[in-house]
Parts: C-alpha cells; sequence; structure tokens
C-alpha cells in the first residue's frame, strides 16, 4: 500500500520519565547542620549566602555551616565530598553561578 | 524492527518533514528506509534495540536503531558505523563530559581524531584540507554524531544547547592523522594501542587556531606554537591538541626527535604571568599559577597532545584547545571494534 511512498523514521529519544524516589525533605531546618556546595562559578557563593540571609530573616538558623567548593564547575564533585557532605550535614544547598 | 512513524508522497515531502519536526542541524537529509537501517545495524555489529549510548545526567538512553536512523540522516555510509559507535562509547566515559560540553555557553565541538588501519578503509581524509569539505567520511560521522546529541539528548540550540556562539566545528571536527607522513609515533601507538588497532580519540574542544610559519626552522615554528597557545582568550588549564602540517613537523623533527620533547619544549615555553590574566579579568583569584607566577594552558607536559595532518605542502599548523575555562573536559581514546568483534562482546564487556 505504502510501496511508493518515502517512510519516516522518528529519530529522537525522549527522556526516561521512571519514578524516582528522593531524599526525604527536612521540614523544620532550625538549628540544623548547613552545608553549602558551591560550583566555584563566580557568584554561586554570593547566592548561597543570600539565601543563607534570607533563611535568617525568617528565624532559621544553622547549628553549624560547612562550606564546600567543587573542584571544576562542570563536573561533578569528588565522592569524597558527597561523603562529607552525608557526614557532616543535615542537609546541602547547592548553586550555580556564573 | 523498528517502524515508521508515517510515510510521505515523495522524497522532497520527507526531506521537509524531517526539517519541519527540528531534526536536521540546517542541512537537508538522507530519508533512511528499513532497509538501510538493517544495513547499518549489521554493519556497526549491533541490535536495534542495544543501548549504545547513555547519558544518565539528561535520562537519556539511546539504542543502536536511533544510531543508525541518525547516521543516515547524515549521510553517512554503513561502513561508519563502527567509527560511529567507539565515538559515542568514548562520550559515555564521565571524563569527556558530554553533558555540559553540549550544553555550554562555551560552545565545544567534539574534536575527533582517527588512527589506525580503518582510516583507510573508510577514506577519512587526514592530507590537503582535512578540516574542510570533500571527504564524506570527515563530513558526515561528525554530522551524525551532532544530530544524535540533538535528536537523542536534546542538544538543540536554545534549550539544551546554550552556546553563545558556537562554533563551525559543530557541524563536524572529525579527520584522520596523517600517519604516513609523521616523523614521530602516532597518537594510538603513542597511547598504547597497536598499530593494527585503530582508535578514535575525543575531547570537546573550541575550533582550531592557525600557525603559521613559513620561514621558520625547528624552534622558531615551535616558538610560534608556543605564541598561539599563550592567547588570552583561549587561557585555561586544560588539554589541547597541536595539529603540525607535514612540512613544519618534518622541519621541527630534525631538532626535536620525539613528541615528549616538543611537549616538553611548548610546556616550558608557553607561559602567561598569572598577574595578566587577573588584570584583564580572565581570571579571578582561583588561578593555577606555578611557584614563579605564571600560568600554561596545560597542568602537565602531557596535557599537550600532538599528532600530525594536512597537505604535504604548506607552512600552516594549528591548535585545538580544550572548551571551557577551565578543566572540565579530559581527552578521552576507544579502540574501534568490528561489527564481528562487537557482536561477539558479550553484554558485561559492552559495559
Amino acid at each position: 500500500m505504502n510501496r511508493n511512498k518515502i517512510p519516516i523514521f522518528d529519530p529522537t529519544v525522549e527522556m526516561n520519565t521512571n519514578e524516582e524516589n528522593p531524599a526525604k525533605r527536612k521540614y523544620d531546618l532550625n538549628k540544623k547542620k548547613f552545608g553549602l556546595l558551591w560550583n566555584s562559578k563566580i557568584g554561586g557563593d554570593k547566592l548561597m549566602h543570600f539565601i543563607l540571609v534570607e533563611l535568617n530573616k525568617k528565624g532559621i538558623k544553622p547549628s553549624e555551616i560547612v562550606e564546600l567548593k567543587k573542584e571544576y564547575d562542570t563536573r561533578p564533585a569528588k565522592r569524597e565530598m558527597y561523603e562529607e557532605m552525608a557526614k557532616k550535614c543535615d542537609f546541602v544547598i547547592t548553586a550555580v553561578g556564573d | 524492527m523498528i517502524d515508521p512513524i508515517e510515510y510521505k508522497e515523495n522524497f522532497w515531502e520527507s526531506v521537509d518533514f524531517y526539517h519541519y519536526k527540528g531534526w536536521t542541524d540546517g542541512l537537508p537529509v538522507i530519508p533512511p528506509t528499513k532497509e538501510m537501517i538493517e544495513n547499518f545495524l549489521n554493519a556497526g555489529g549491533v541490535k536495534e534495540g542495544q543501548i549504545v549510548f547513555e547519558v544518565p545526567e539528561r535520562k537519556r538512553s539511546v539504542n543502536a536503531a536511533k544510531i543508525a536512523i541518525n547516521a543516515i540522516l547524515a549521510g553517512c555510509l554503513p561502513i561508519y558505523m563502527p567509527v560511529i559507535i567507539s565515538v559515542l562509547e568514548a562520550m559515555s566515559d564521565p571524563q569527556y563530559n558530554i553533558h555540559s560540553s553540549a550544553s555550554s555557553t562555551g560552545g565545544a565541538a567534539p574534536l575527533i581524531v582517527i588512527n589506525g588501519p580503518i582510516r583507510s578503509e573508510i577514506l577519512i581524509n587526514s592530507g590537503t584540507n582535512f578540516y574542510g569539505p570533500g571527504a564524506r567520511a570527515n563530513a558526515s560521522i561528525g554530522r551524525a554524531i551532532r544530530l544524535i546529541l540533538m535528536n537523542c539528548l536534546g542538544a538543540k540550540p536554545g534549550l539544551m544547547d546554550r552556546s553563545t556562539q558556537g562554533n563551525p566545528g559543530k557541524y563536524s571536527l572529525t579527520f584522520g592523522e596523517n600517519e604516513e607522513l609523521s616523523p614521530w609515533e602516532p597518537l594510538n601507538i603513542e597511547l598504547g594501542f597497536k598499530k593494527e588497532e585503530s582508535t578514535v580519540t575525543l575531547l570537546a574542544t573550541e575550533g582550531p587556531h592557525n600557525i603559521q610559519n613559513h620561514y621558520g626552522q625547528s624552534k622558531g615554528i615551535l616558538d610560534t606554537a608556543c605564541n598561539t597557545m599563550c592567547s588570552l582568550g583561549s587561557m585555561s588549564e586544560g588539554q589541547s591538541f597541536f595539529v603540525f602540517s607535514p612540512e613544519h613537523a618534518k622541519i621541527i623533527s630534525e631538532e626535536y626527535k620525539t613528541k615528549q620533547a616538543i611537549k616538553k619544549y611548548i610546556f616550558e615555553n608557553s607561559i602567561v604571568p598569572e598577574s595578566i590574566l587577573i588584570e584583564s579579568g580572565k581570571i579571578n583569584n582561583n588561578g593555577w599559577a606555578d611557584e614563579k607566577g605564571n600560568v600554561r594552558h596545560a597542568l602537565t607536559p602531557d596535557d599537550i597532545f600532538i599528532i600530525v595532518a594536512g597537505g604535504e605542502a604548506g607552512g600552516h599548523s594549528s591548535w585545538i584547545p580544550s572548551w571551557s575555562r577551565r578543566r572540565n573536559g579530559i581527552t578521552v581514546t576507544k579502540k574501534i571494534l568490528s561489527s564481528e568483534s562487537r557482536l561477539s562482546q558479550t553484554s558485561k564487556e559492552r559495559k
């Protein structure tokens, strides 16, 4: 039936949309150990500190602040850094600055 | 077998449909047929549902059938499939950093260097005008990779490709090393592969910077190369490739017999004071200066790759620096497997 017609093949790939289970969120952040992971691009650190100030205004104060900086901006942090964050922080704020 | 999603009345209607859907790089494409897809899969030694390219950051898994469709659209021949699959394997290596390099404002192109006997089998150009038009393998292999990035990873301009200016190499920056006219060992041998093993070597890069010198001797040509490498606009702590023309390579080799000697010379003589980078606003205060306060476009001499390509005549070499202001992508080399070798791989070996 389509012998003389030209077939069209879809060259695209869709994103996998399998359900994922994100880590449980902590809804009471007050007096928790805050982690700040900076991607090392200019401005990212300022954004994170701005967020800290905003949280402070709402009465949310950290018991401790752990600041970490990625070695390279667009590459994933080293495994040791993730492990350090898991060990030392209750939650982590990360930011992309440029 | 993968099925068509619809049919068009004639060739031009189908070509326009691929444009309309945003499935091209701007140039017309070759509409695939079932028979062509089967031929390409067989030539690559892969099954249609076999996953050959995975990018976890984008939650995308690309199977062999999609690779074949994009290769056909790009104008490839079936015999290019082993090269294309090996390129995608190299891109899957986290060191290459495909997610960032394909989306960055830096506008990186995948530099693809081919070594070994496959060069003559697929007629890849490593001679006159190898960066330019004329050779189907050079033009269409790079184009196939670009279409795969656009269609399968979502690297569309303005969406997941945010290049400020882009780079002409994003159409294709693919060529072979001119091993026959090189006075030094070719890249595959240097990296530990056997002479009969063909390889692809990838790095996310800027475009080529010309190194023009028509009267110099060894030192003069290398000093010209060093000066090009010190360009502030491209300065970073990343890796890079010097692509010496056969004429330049011959002159340089009269004094510098090994690649290691050239790398050492370039490393020691391509120096920029960190203060200049800071004054110009190139970097803030997180430089990578040595104890004397100097920076180089390399952390060690081995960050400098030396290859030979080009026509026999002409004092034009080139330098291709890594993409990004820092060291965000690393060179990756993969062996090119024949369809028979790939078919005999176990699923464990594939991973």
